[in-house]
């Protein structure tokens, strides 16, 4: 569904991503996870057609990502970090998208305003900038695209909204939907997430399923300090130590994604050799 | 890439009656304007007043046409995620500010003009029915023809001139982040005084090469050769105008499909 190959970019004079390397099936909801700085939105950018990469190819559905055509925009709805939404009241604004989106489900939308516990005579302008992003998630979820990119989608949701919201983005995937989740915030999105995409040093340093992950890793607690080389990894807590450990089948733990993703960053080698990935895409 | 996916005639309707739906509080607003300033001052007799009005007002308001892409990342992520082709975006922009805009402010002066000429008339009348015929209300004129009228040719020319700023204005608002009106104003001097350099600079040449010729540049008459040069470039501007025209629509096109966010 989407095909990343031997991607180039960078800001300026500094490289961000270099021969980058990354397919996406559809029907998941991919977590794309990584520090500050290793491109994030960027690729997210890159894959909505918004950016140009400067070497390598980005195909989206069978279609070049920075063709911008009319055909492909119409698959994929953008959920930035920052939004701006037009002065136009709530039921209006999806009343004109659901003319430029021909899947796009009015009913559904409805339901999810009233989830979140906004009308639809408001003007969106007066929306606090929490409940625009709760207009623009509902939009997202109703829009019946199958690629939905969501940069930092819990950024500025109170409590019950950000469950409201894991409800209703586990009710709206479907096997010919596709969800981009890009975040900081792990914990609050672990329970849907699947695969994970790490992206470190200009690159993919991890793509893969969490039944795959947990046939390789094995993720525990123990009260003393494990030595370094019988684990992958381990970060003191309140409860003791949690750490990861290699293991040669599924041990049925859930995977934590957190600890997963200071493993990787803290040595993206022994990650990389574990799935066997080569170094730096 | 096919056809449908450059234009769709369908979709490009459904877009064109969306943008003038969103833009139509502020033609409104510029419309009221112009309608209340005719009405108070009476410009709407002289028609070059009129139309240098419709023409300024027309170029501010194309050099906004692509103000989303330059307010804030988030107004141009919406911009170009919207799934029209990135030739309706231009074309339909193009249609607001180069004939929707003028055209509600043409019906507005005219509305304005209309007003303002009946009720002069119907005072006149009033007036002339009571004796009183030289009382003139302050402010108001009771001539019933207009200062000047446009000749067709004018009108044609007008429209000419018009399309040819329009289009520079239109592809600055395209090119410039911030202040798009300001600096495209200030290129289009620029371009224009490089022009005036660059035709002086081929007289030159020629008095230069003539006088390589004939050699004696006394022989030369300079002021014949600048008539001649400047009925030449009279003749080339209709061609000029239209090649900047066609370069400043698509160059306003290429740099709506290259824009990055």
């Amino acid at each position: 569904m989407i095909e990343i190959k031997d991607v180039a970019f960078g800001y300026g004079g500094r490289d961000l991503f270099s021969g980058l390397k990354l397919t996406l099936r559809s029907g998941q909801i991919y977590g794309l996870l990584g520090k500050n700085a290793q491109g994030k939105t960027t690729l997210l950018k890159l894959i909505a057609g918004l950016r140009f990469p400067r070497e390598g190819s980005i195909n989206v559905f069978g279609m070049n990502a920075g063709d911008r055509e009319p055909e492909l925009l119409q698959k994929i709805f953008f959920v930035p970090e920052q939004i701006e939404l037009p002065s136009l009241r709530v039921g209006d604004y999806a009343a004109e998208l659901s003319d430029y989106y021909s899947t796009f489900r009015l009913d559904s939308f409805a339901g999810y305003i009233e989830e979140f516990e906004i009308y639809e005579s408001v003007l969106m302008q007066t929306l606090s900038f929490g409940e625009q992003k709760k207009v623009l998630l509902a939009l997202a979820l109703s829009s019946g695209c199958p690629l939905i990119l969501l940069d930092e989608p819990m950024n500025g949701l109170d409590v019950p909204a950000k469950m409201k919201f894991r409800r209703l983005l586990a009710m709206a995937a479907t096997e010919d939907s596709t969800f981009i989740l890009s975040t900081h915030q792990i914990r609050e999105l672990e329970q849907l997430i699947d695969p994970v995409i790490i992206l470190h040093n200009g690159g993919v340093l991890l793509n893969e399923s969490l039944s795959r992950i947990g046939e390789h890793l094995e993720f525990g607690m123990q009260a003393e300090k494990p030595s370094a080389s019988e684990v992958v990894y381990s970060e003191l807590g309140p409860g003791g130590y949690s750490v990861i450990r290699q293991s040669g089948m599924a041990c049925g733990n859930p995977v934590d994604m957190e600890l997963l993703f200071s493993a990787a960053v803290n040595d993206p080698d022994l990650i990389r050799a574990i799935f066997g990935r080569k170094g730096g895409v | 890439m096919n056809i449908e996916s450059f234009f769709d005639a369908q979709r490009f309707c459904k877009h064109l009656k969306k943008l003038v739906r969103r833009e139509i509080m502020l033609i409104c607003i510029g419309g009221f304007v112009v309608f209340c300033l005719s009405l108070a001052s009476g410009f709407s007799r002289d028609w070059r007043v009129v139309s240098g009005l419709i023409f300024i007002s027309g170029i501010v308001y194309a050099s906004f046409a692509f103000r989303e892409l330059n307010h804030s990342p988030a107004s141009a992520l919406n911009f170009l995620m919207l799934p029209v082709s990135s030739f309706e975006k231009c074309l339909s922009r193009w249609i607001i500010s180069g004939f929707v805009y003028p055209a509600v402010l043409f019906a507005a002066i005219a509305f304005a003009f209309f007003l303002r000429e009946s009720y002069a008339s119907a005072v006149n009348c009033m007036f002339a029915s009571s004796g009183a015929k030289d009382l003139l209300l302050p402010g108001m004129s009771f001539h019933k023809e207009v200062v000047s009228a446009p000749t067709f040719f004018d009108l044609i020319e007008c429209a000419w001139q018009y399309s040819v700023v329009h289009a520079i204005f239109f592809w600055g608002s395209a090119v410039f982040r911030k202040a798009a009106f300001l600096k495209t104003a200030i290129a289009f001097l620029c371009g224009y005084v490089a022009i005036k350099i660059i035709a002086l600079a081929c007289i030159l040449a020629t008095l230069l090469l003539l006088d390589c010729i004939y050699g004696d540049l006394n022989t030369v008459d300079f002021w014949r050769v600048v008539a001649q040069a400047r009925t030449v470039l009279q003749m080339l501007w209709p061609c000029c105008a239209a090649l900047i025209l066609c370069i400043s629509l698509i160059m306003a096109f290429k740099k709506i499909k290259s824009v990055e966010v």
